[in-house]
This record gives C-alpha cells, structure tokens and sequence, in this order.
C-alpha cells in the first residue's frame, strides 16, 4: 500500500506567488517531483497550475521544469516521462526532491499499481524527509470512481484533481508547497550538500589476491 | 544490420569544424529565450542570427538554390539512376530539399533506395517490400492471446496513447478520427514486431510522424523508418548504453571545443557534466527545439552524409552551441 503523508507544515508564506518571469533564472532552493505513468496528466497538471489552462499536450521525452516562486523561495516543479527508458534521467528525476507528487488515472487502476510497481523505487534518491502525495487525475468530481477506494480516502495527502477543469489543482500544489517550506529551510541551514572532487580521486590500488598478497 | 552511431574520431576536429557551416539550421546561433509574454514560463529555442557574413560561413555556402524538382532530375540519368551519389548529397547539404519533392529524395536519403539503383529496380523493390510489410503485419495480428497480452503492455499501450497527441498541429494528422494517425499507428506497431529488441519508446512517434507526412505510402514510409532507426547519423536508443555514449561524446566534445562552458557544467555539482538537458535534443533530434520547417531541413543536412560521415550528433551540437548562445548560458545560470 503507498502511503501519504509528511509532517505538519509550516505557517502560509506571506508573500505568496510572483510571476515566472521573476524567478526564470534563480536557482531553485526546493524541488518537486511530478512521476506517474504515462498519459495521467502530469504535464497538464503542472500546465493548468502554472499556464492557467488547459490544452492538449504533447508526450513528454526527458524532462522539464517550471519554476515557482512560493514566498521567498523559488521552487522548481519536474515534469517527467512516464515511461522514460534512460536510467540517467530516471535517477535524476527524483535526486534530493523535497516532495514527490505521485500521480495515476482514476480511470485506471492499472495506473495507480504501477506507482507501487514502477514509481516507488525511484524515489529512493529523494531528500530523506521527503513529502509524498497522491493525485488521481482526470476527476470527475461527481462520480465515485472505483480506483478512488483503493486509496485511503481519509489521508490528507490524497487528492483527486482535473487538470482539465482545474478541480482542486491549485489546492495540491499549494498543500505541497506549504509543506516543503520546511524542509527548504532545513536543507538551507545545512547548507550545500557536500561534494566530492572526483579530480582528486585515487583509485586504491588493487591489491592483488591470493598467495601474493 | 543496425550499424548505431558511427564512431566519432576526435582526431578529425583538426579540421575548422565551425567553418563547415551548411545552410540556414546547422550553423544557426541559438539562445534559449523567453517566448511571448503569455508564455513567459516557456523556454524555447529560437534563431538569433538567420544570416551569418560570409567571413563566418563554408564559401559554399550559398552557392546551392533549395533541390527542386528539375535540379532533382538533373542527378538521374535517363534509367533514373543518380549519376553522382557525391554531388546530389552536397547539394542537399547545403540548399536542402524543396518540399514538393522530399517525398521522393528521403527514401534514398533513408537507405530504403539505394543511388544506384534504376527507375524499375525501385518499383520492383517496393512490390517486395510492400509485400514484407503485409507479412510483418499478419505476424502481429495473429499473435496468440498471451503474445498479444504481452505486446499490448509493451507496445500497443504506449503506442496508441502516443499517436494521438503526435504532430496533431501538423495539418496532415489534424481532426478526429485522421485516417493518417491509424497509419502511423500501425506502422509503429508493426515495427516493433519487425524490431522487438526496439519495440516503441516514446519518441518514436515523433520520428515517424514527418516522415509518413511527406513519404506518404505506408509500406514505404515503414521502411524509410527502419533505414532512419539504422542508419542515420544523428538518432539515439534511450537504451543505457546508446544515450550514454552519445552524452559522453558530447561531454568530450564540449570539453575540447568549448572548455570554459565545460568547466561551468563541472562547476555546477553532479548534475551539470550529466548533460541531461542535452537528452531530448538527441532522441528526437533537435525536433522539438525548432519549429518543423528547421528541423526538417536539418535532419536532411544530416542524412545527407556530407562530409560528416564520421561527426555525429556532437558536432551538431557543439557547432550549434556558438560562442555566443555559450554567453547567454553562462549569464543566464
């Protein structure tokens, strides 16, 4: 069973939004993961929050992100493939993310086993208190959709949203975006994360093994 | 026989690569920038310098009107064989392909013709190969119910979720129920019948879809795209290995060519040297980063094979990242 869920989040920011141009080129101080199958509705998910619309999209190939600015901070949203073949890109996608935003179908079960199936064990390389939530797309808000009973209704960090009339897109990535102020902070006041100069690397020299050693 | 893509020898770069600059697309200096203020969250490429001086171009350049229809027949001989293999690439190098006509050059271009072949030996070559496609065709469609099961979630499901939303701007898939976009459909699944270490991944569609679009037979647009998935010089596999290898040419390039974006990429942490921001621009070939009418006029200076038999997609790009889109990347990060 996949679970929501992430600690209790910090106060709204007051300065609330700011326009994309502003934040085009800061560099992120959080980052926020879109994964799901193919055809759920990541990108139109991200375009309806960000664009204010909707429209037919094209399959995403690699990856893509939108910067937003939330307060003082600037939070980079990753649009991915759904079913991205290039394990480059598929270990990137979720290195150091603050919050993963696991999205499926509500018309298809399918996509919501593959999150477990597929999806899970990419996150494995997201920040260690990373925040997950999970999204049905394509709601029907007045429809009960069978899929919906798989996912445990009562916890908050479920959402069923529209990309399409835009049903409750603003309220997931603002919940999200409330909860990941925290962790920015955190990861902030620990400060860079620490590198390694592969420059300076030696290799340890093989010992050789057996009677010569 | 997949030859993949070609070996790249760096020793070449001797030569002014830059210098080689073939007409418009290769040589074009772009920036990403911001797109209308409406779509100021949307970072496109775009063509700052259309027109280079003559000081910065191949002195070739130029010399080449756009491959019409008489130039075209001017490289057939009366059996309709292209006289001069050498010449004809060159020509389409450098002026490109009049769109009346790439319907008839891409085969050859695609490796499904080859230049030495007559009027007759081609029509004959494609009674044949239109016969292997049916074949190809009747494979997939009696699948037993477990092959199929399995080729519906490895293929078909992608695959139909995918031609839907290819190209749909593109007048010839435009509208409900386009007979064209069931074409391309089956000509995807069936090749990934004729090619299952392939199969479909996305981005495919993306291939296939000009292709059909000028080619138009189906059969023979089939085969155009096996000859572009084997031969051409700039198309990856989002395999491990495929992409990895072209990403590492492009980081040794970048790294003798350019080396103080290189060391900007390094100085950036883990990610920059990945070159990830590089990988759809490989897989698609630039298709997504211009709009089609330049991309189209790429991929044929591409596949022309002129003078870049052994430079690949890294001299592309290398050569496309101009000093002064370099600029604008280092400002902009």
């Amino acid at each position: 069973m996949i679970r929501a869920g992430g600690r209790e989040g910090g106060s709204r920011p007051a300065a609330g939004r700011a326009g994309p141009s502003r934040a085009a080129m800061k560099k992120p101080d959080g980052k926020v993961v879109l994964l799901g199958d193919m055809n759920v509705g990541k990108t139109s998910l991200l375009h309806r929050y960000m664009e204010r619309r909707f429209q037919e999209t094209v399959s995403t190939v690699g990856g893509a992100f939108y910067l937003k600015q939330w307060g003082p901070y600037n939070i980079s949203i990753w649009d991915t493939a759904g079913r991205e073949q290039f394990h480059g890109l598929g270990s990137m996608y979720c290195r150091g993310a603050a919050a993963v935003i696991l999205t499926y179908d509500v018309n298809s079960l399918q996509s919501l086993t593959e999150l477990e199936e597929r999806f899970l064990a990419l996150t494995d390389s997201a920040s260690a208190d990373c925040i997950f939530a999970i999204v049905g797309n394509k709601s029907v808000a007045s429809c009960s959709s069978k899929v919906r009973k798989q996912v445990r209704a009562e916890d908050k960090m479920c959402f069923e949203t529209s990309a399409k009339t835009g049903y409750k897109v603003d309220y997931l990535f603002e919940t999200v975006f409330e909860m990941v102020v925290p962790i920015i902070v955190r990861q902030k006041a620990e400060g860079p994360p620490q590198t390694v100069d592969i420059t300076d690397y030696k290799p340890a020299k093989r010992t050789k093994s057996g009677c010569c050693a | 026989m997949q030859k993949g893509f070609p070996a790249l020898k760096i020793a070449v770069f001797h030569t002014p690569l830059l210098s080689l600059a073939p007409a418009s697309s290769f040589f074009v200096l772009f920036s990403p920038v911001q797109q209308l203020a409406d779509e100021k969250t949307c970072m496109q490429f775009s063509i700052r310098r259309p027109k280079l001086p003559s000081s910065e171009t191949h002195p070739e350049e130029n010399t080449y009107k756009r491959l019409d229809v008489s130039a075209w027949l001017h490289h057939l001989n009366e059996s309709g064989q292209v006289e001069e293999e050498y010449k004809l690439q060159k020509a389409i190098f450098f002026g490109g392909i009049d769109i009346s006509i790439r319907g008839e050059v891409w085969p050859f271009l695609l490796h499904y013709y080859s230049y030495e072949s007559t009027s007759e030996e081609r029509e004959a070559l494609r009674l044949q190969k239109r016969k292997e496609y049916f074949e190809i065709q009747e494979k997939r469609l009696s699948m037993t119910p477990d092959e199929q099961k399995d080729f519906w979630c490895k293929v078909q499901f992608t695959v139909d979720k995918d031609v839907v939303r290819t190209d749909r701007s593109n007048q010839f898939f435009r509208g409900e129920d386009n007979p064209n976009v069931e074409t391309m459909r089956r000509i995807l699944l069936n090749y990934a019948v004729f090619n299952p270490t392939i199969g479909y991944s996305q981005g495919m569609s993306d291939l296939v879809a000009p292709l059909l679009a000028e080619v138009l037979d189906e059969s023979d647009t089939f085969w155009c795209f096996v000859g572009l998935m084997q031969n051409t010089i700039f198309i990856s596999s989002p395999r491990d290995e495929d992409m990895e290898k072209q990403l590492m040419y492009l980081r040794e390039l970048l790294r003798l060519m350019h080396p103080r974006f290189y060391q900007h990429l390094s100085s950036l942490g883990e990610d920059g040297l990945q070159m990830l921001f590089c990988h759809r621009w490989i897989l698609l070939c630039f298709k997504r980063e211009f709009p089609d009418a330049e991309a189209l006029r790429m991929w044929e200076a591409c596949w022309a094979h002129y003078q870049v038999r052994e430079l690949g997609l890294g001299s592309a790009c290398t050569g496309q990242l101009s000093q002064q889109a370099l600029q604008n990347f280092l400002k902009g990060s």
